[in-house]
């Protein structure tokens, strides 16, 4: 009983001792506050694949009324800012100057049916992609509604009926903050003790190991739980973002979350001597970790070998709990899957790191 | 009674690099035992193996006549590491208060004794003060404070000293003489022979070994031999004459002079007369050695044994 009346006094200096030095330090508090929202509101206002307006060259050679009615058509979307062309030499030129992001050309001898040529700048692939769908969505769109008897394809995206890409990156901006963050500041606030000689000094007193731990681990927790928790504001507040899932179920798989991320921070604790090392380590398992979450590209697009790498991401689950607690709904039993497995990877790295700095 | 720091025959490498070889050395409550070297003679790994930090190969370590590793230690000792090892974005009664609570101290007795430690190093005043913005005496001050806030029987301090000025040595010096009438028992690493001076014995190490152990009364008694200065006009450029000179066994600059170590049974008249004889105006006069001069004349011994084998 008084052993662990006195772990806990141990434990609770060492915490008033954690959050003194991190408010105190005003990189420290700049870093808990300002990156989340910078990287929020870049994402969310900066970063979106939606075409607001595409320079399209247009090469008419037909000129007859069903290309000059489909060329309408594509201006009334209001997503194209069209320049006409007499020949394709001169949209050749455009597009090698980047002053078109596409070509629409309608041969001589289209007739309403037949061939059109659409030309992308596939030294841009992604915005060409992008441009390109969105050219031939409308086309398309109006070749069937001139059908006889008309066609409509009626499209709807469920859960985000607009396809608004903030809506998307928004969840996943947060749980990429929570990593950088939280694993970056666990590896400093022990390697900076070891660089000042101060580690040496605490292992000389009382203080246990395991207390020592547990007292680095607690304030970072509670700043990731704090960063979720300002961005998911900001997010339904400032950027409209629906939170349609049980804000239980979020803090949980938060929690599960950070097990993972504090585990590997202190991973990189046990092995880097000086801070400016343990940020590298950081950096080299993030952009890993980024990629093979799905965050911007579909894990299923990737080689079977990645895919299985992708097991071992502990943001690939959280990316999924998070997505779907903002869009679908949901609550603490909606992902056992996802939390299960981010559980088993965060035991696993904390285990190891307790097993290294014993 | 026994000694509250016993170490018997120690060994420790590093790999295969052995560090300590066959240390032995005791100190018991109320002395402070310094220990003496160059860089790299051992004296932090062997506080680091007594801090618990480091385990031995081979020999027997006792604090407290408990094992280091031991953590029911860890309440009664104190460590000073090199650096002081304070919190430099804390202020001085942050960090005093931050020791007191590891140890489980009662607040209104930590608060008390702060009180009292702050009065006694001369730090009432700076209580708020960050110790990132004390004077490196005040720093080493403050890390004593620390360390003795928590009442500890045993302390091992690794060159405190280290960049800090001659006044604040001093200071320095008269609170851990008290500490020291208090009964604590202290091992004291150091490469200043002037404070290993001030010590009731002292172990001098020499690359892991222990090559002498006495008291600094009885090290400089015993070393043969006899020390006289010899000054004159451009006598640092005799150096190497000297040092090839009959009866000369070590010769070493200090400040214009040159202080030579004669062999025993030299005698410092006949000295004088031959040194008369080979080189003109210089003046010999007999010294009384300190233990400085005493440990250079021993180190230059070991060296010169070490070369021969």
């Amino acid at each position: 009983m008084n052993a662990v009346r006195l772990s806990l006094i141990r434990l609770w200096a060492l915490l008033g001792k954690e959050f003194r030095q991190m408010l105190r330090d005003p990189r420290m508090r700049f870093f808990i506050i300002v990156p989340p929202l910078v990287q929020l509101v870049i994402f969310g206002y900066a970063a979106t694949f939606d075409v607001r307006v595409a320079d399209v060259a247009v090469v008419d050679e037909a000129n007859i009324a069903a290309s000059r009615e489909l060329i309408d058509a594509v201006a009334a979307t209001g997503h194209f800012r069209l320049t006409h062309v007499g020949d394709m030499d001169a949209a050749e030129h455009l597009l090698e100057r980047s002053d078109v992001r596409a070509i629409l050309r309608f041969p001589w001898d289209f007739d309403g049916t037949g061939q059109l040529q659409l030309i992308g700048d596939g030294s841009d692939s992604n915005s060409a992609q992008l441009v390109m769908g969105q050219l031939s969505a409308t086309l398309r769109d109006h070749l069937l509604q001139n059908r006889q008897p008309p066609l409509e394809l009626i499209t709807r995206a469920w859960f985000n009926q607009n396809l608004e890409d903030r809506y998307y990156f928004v969840p996943g901006i947060m749980a990429n903050v929570v990593l950088i963050a939280t694993m970056i500041l666990v590896a400093m606030t022990v390697v900076r003790e070891r660089e000042h000689g101060t580690l040496e000094r605490l292992m000389v007193t009382p203080l246990a190991k395991l207390e020592f731990i547990v007292g680095k681990l607690i304030p970072v927790a509670l700043i990731g739980l704090f960063d979720v928790i300002l961005i998911t504001l900001v997010a339904v507040y400032l950027f409209d973002v629906p939170f349609r899932g049980s804000f239980m179920a979020l803090v949980a798989g938060t929690m599960l979350y950070l097990m993972s991320t504090l585990g590997m921070g202190l991973l990189i604790s046990s092995y880097a001597s000086t801070q400016q090392q343990a940020m590298l380590t950081a950096f080299f398992f993030l952009m890993p970790m980024v990629i093979l979450s799905g965050f911007a590209f579909p894990i299923r697009n990737m080689p079977e070998w990645i895919q299985y790498v992708t097991y071992l991401d502990p943001l690939r689950y959280y990316l999924v709990v998070v997505r779907d607690l903002f869009l679908k709904g949901g609550g603490l039993a909606s992902h056992p899957f996802q939390f299960g497995m981010m559980g088993l990877l965060g035991s696993s790295a904390l285990g190891l790191s307790l097993f290294r700095l014993r | 009674m026994n000694a509250l720091i016993q170490v018997n025959n120690l060994r420790f490498a590093y790999g295969d690099a052995p560090v300590l070889e066959d240390i032995s050395l005791d100190v018991n409550a109320g002395e402070i035992i310094a220990l003496v070297g160059a860089d790299g003679a051992g004296k932090s790994t062997l506080l680091q193996l007594l801090v618990g930090q480091l385990k031995p190969d081979e020999g027997e370590l006792r604090v407290l006549g408990l094992n280091p590793t031991n953590p029911d230690l860890r309440s009664d000792l104190a460590y000073m590491p090199q650096g002081f090892g304070l919190y430099l974005d804390l202020s001085v009664q942050e960090n005093l208060a931050f020791f007191a609570d590891l140890h489980g101290m009662d607040r209104e007795h930590s608060a008390t004794k702060i009180r009292d430690l702050l009065a006694r190093t001369g730090l009432n005043g700076f209580e708020d003060r960050r110790a990132g913005q004390l004077s490196g005496g005040m720093m080493q001050k403050l890390a004593l404070a620390c360390a003795l806030v928590t009442e500890p029987k045993v302390m091992f301090l690794d060159e405190p000293t280290t960049g800090v000025d001659p006044v604040s040595r001093r200071a320095f010096w008269r609170l851990l003489e008290a500490v020291r009438n208090d009964g604590v028992a202290i091992l004291y690493a150091t490469a200043n022979m002037d404070e290993a001076e001030r010590c009731d014995r002292v172990t001098m190490l020499d690359q892991g070994q222990v090559i002498r152990q006495d008291t600094p009364l009885a090290l400089v008694a015993e070393t043969e031999g006899q020390l006289v200065s010899v000054q004159g006009k451009g006598v640092r450029g005799y150096r190497d004459a000297l040092r090839e000179f009959p009866g000369v066994a070590f010769v070493f600059p200090v400040g214009p002079r040159l202080n030579v170590w004669l062999h025993s049974g030299i005698r410092l008249e006949t000295f004088r007369e031959q040194l008369a004889s080979n080189f003109s105006g210089l003046e010999v006069q007999p010294l009384t050695p300190t233990l400085h001069d005493a440990a250079v004349r021993q180190l230059a011994s070991s060296e010169e044994a070490g070369r021969g084998s």
